[in-house]
């Protein structure tokens, strides 16, 4: 379960969370809110990308001084060195996190042909292939899926669903889309409880 | 096609304020500094063209020609997106019928900016068509001057070749014209050669192999570098050469000058980690990553200094620049728009020391 106390983010004087609380207890959860309210933010704060705020974040009661080591995260906030090729982004996250190279998610997402094309020349639905993958790979206790069908193409999000049908951990996700993954038990959860 | 040529002058103009902006303190500070040597630096362009037009060493009118087509890279290198507007290139397609007005604009922009030859031709007119029949080495200079900058906006990897030819014929030939008749053969053989893209891929990256790759992906980022600290050392020796009383004071000025140019590496890799500050986060390896720029960039600083001293000779003030290395790259991370403040600010605590203590 992650759970999220009095958080507040303040961007340039304005305020993102503001003494935020939420839990997310169900396995899979679709975070629903409307552009610009703060769910990609909210992503960075869980993953320990962003680590300027005030509050705390609990994940299954217990705080993390280095949550990205049990969270991996999919995300456009995640800008990947242009100049390396996907193979060099997935062997720095192998080395880094001492997984293995994710040969199944690679075919699975039909991505095997762009592993020596630079990041700068990956189309938007690769890249965002290589977002998933580079998160994936890790099997963390802890998934967060930043729009993942954004930009994929509808073979490829089948195939996303069905690969995340079968994961054990706890996967949240924003999407504005969310009927196809509500099939696989995704259940909705509005970002701000009205 | 008026309207395109227009575009062209002000998106260059644009660009060149933009730059102009960017180095608008360093230049103040470094033009505040040595401001009574600028005119000996407009003195020094004509001196140098004075050389190759008579002097009575071969070999230091090889080092003169070479010294120019270095420094003209290095110049054209900086406003070179300028002249191309490489941002906006696809759009050029967009307005013109046929290429050779692209080519026309980019060249006659190369022509306004390109100082070294402009110098080179104030020299040939100034002597005059008979004068100049004497001197054949001067029009063979500026056709060279020309080709490579012509050259390098659209061929870059052949002016590091004929840079690389320049450079060793200095040492091997005997004969002016035969310098640059081979150069301009190895630029024109460039113009012909199709270049092939050289695909180097390191296999494990680590914080180390990233900014190998880095390196390989932009190697101008060392490269003028090089460069610079080349001219820099052998503009000193030439001037110890000539002046030995004050050979210690010019030689820890090019030991300083080699500090700011190799320090301020920290500048591009300290943006690699800012701009992926979330992938190394996510990674767990921003502080690895931060550490490792430090060593990169003071391994750089070092060597080159250990250059510059096994040239010059050491002494406890050329030892004091080494000293100083660590403070400056610590300004650069944390207030990187106070270099060249901090840095002058070095320059005169070293030579005062030097004068007040030596």
């Amino acid at each position: 379960m992650i759970s999220i106390k009095n958080l507040t983010k303040v961007f340039l004087r304005e305020s993102v969370f503001n003494n935020y609380c939420a839990d997310f207890q169900a396995q899979r959860v679709c975070i629903e809110a409307p552009n610009g309210l703060g769910k990609s933010t909210l992503f960075t704060l869980i993953a320990g990308i962003d680590r300027a705020f005030h509050g705390e974040i609990l994940l299954d009661g217990k705080h993390y001084n280095e949550p990205q080591s049990v969270v991996a995260l999919a995300s456009d906030a995640i800008v990947f060195p242009e100049f390396l090729t996907a193979r060099q982004v997935l062997s720095m996250t192998m080395k880094s996190w001492e997984c293995a190279m994710p040969e199944v998610l690679i075919s699975m997402l039909q991505f095997s042909a762009f592993l020596d094309t630079r990041v700068s020349a990956l189309s938007s639905g690769n890249l965002k292939k290589l977002q998933l993958i580079n998160a994936m790979m890790r099997n963390t206790p802890y998934l967060i899926l930043d729009e993942p069908s954004a930009a994929l193409d509808s073979k490829s999000v089948e195939r996303l669903v069905e690969y995340l049908g079968t994961t054990s951990n706890q996967t949240l996700m924003s999407c504005h889309d969310p009927d196809v993954f509500s099939k696989i038990g995704f259940e909705r959860q509005p970002l701000f409880v009205q | 096609m008026l309207h395109y040529y227009t575009y062209r002058l002000e998106a260059f103009k644009s660009e060149i304020r933009e730059l102009g902006k960017q180095l608008e303190q360093f230049t103040l500070l470094v033009s505040a500094l040595f401001f009574i040597y600028l005119p000996s630096l407009v003195m020094a362009v004509f001196f140098g063209l004075g050389k190759l037009v008579e002097s009575d060493s071969v070999r230091l009118t090889l080092e003169v020609s070479f010294g120019f087509l270095l420094m003209q890279s290095l110049l054209i290198q900086t406003v070179k997106s300028a002249i191309l507007d490489s941002a906006r290139r696809s759009y050029h397609n967009s307005l013109l019928r046929n290429r050779i007005h692209k080519f026309i604009a980019d060249n006659s922009l190369l022509l306004m900016c390109h100082l070294l030859f402009l110098a080179a031709c104030i020299m040939a007119t100034s002597m005059g068509w008979s004068n100049l029949k004497q001197a054949p080495q001067l029009l063979m200079f500026m056709t060279s001057q020309f080709i490579l900058a012509v050259i390098q906006l659209y061929r870059p990897q052949i002016v590091i070749v004929t840079l690389c030819v320049a450079l060793g014929l200095v040492f091997v030939v005997n004969e002016v014209m035969l310098y640059f008749f081979t150069i301009l053969l190895v630029m024109i053989m460039g113009i012909f050669i199709k270049p092939r893209a050289i695909v180097y891929k390191v296999n494990s990256i680590s914080a180390l192999g990233f900014w190998q790759q880095l390196v390989v992906e932009r190697p101008w980022m060392l490269l003028w570098r090089l460069g610079v600290s080349t001219l820099t050392y052998w503009c000193a020796l030439v001037i110890v050469t000539e002046r030995p009383d004050l050979s210690s004071y010019y030689s820890l000025m090019a030991l300083l000058f080699n500090l700011l140019w190799w320090s301020s590496l920290l500048l591009d890799t300290n943006r690699q980690i800012l701009s992926h500050r979330s992938f190394w986060q996510s990674l767990a390896m921003l502080e690895v990553m931060q550490r490792s720029q430090y060593l990169v960039v003071a391994s750089c600083c070092a060597a080159t200094w250990l250059i510059g001293v096994l040239i010059f000779g050491i002494g406890l003030f050329e030892a004091l620049v080494l000293i100083a290395t660590p403070i400056m790259m610590r300004v650069i991370i944390q207030r990187p728009k106070s270099i060249a403040l901090v840095w002058a600010t070095i320059v005169v605590a070293i030579m005062l020391s030097k004068v007040l203590f030596n």
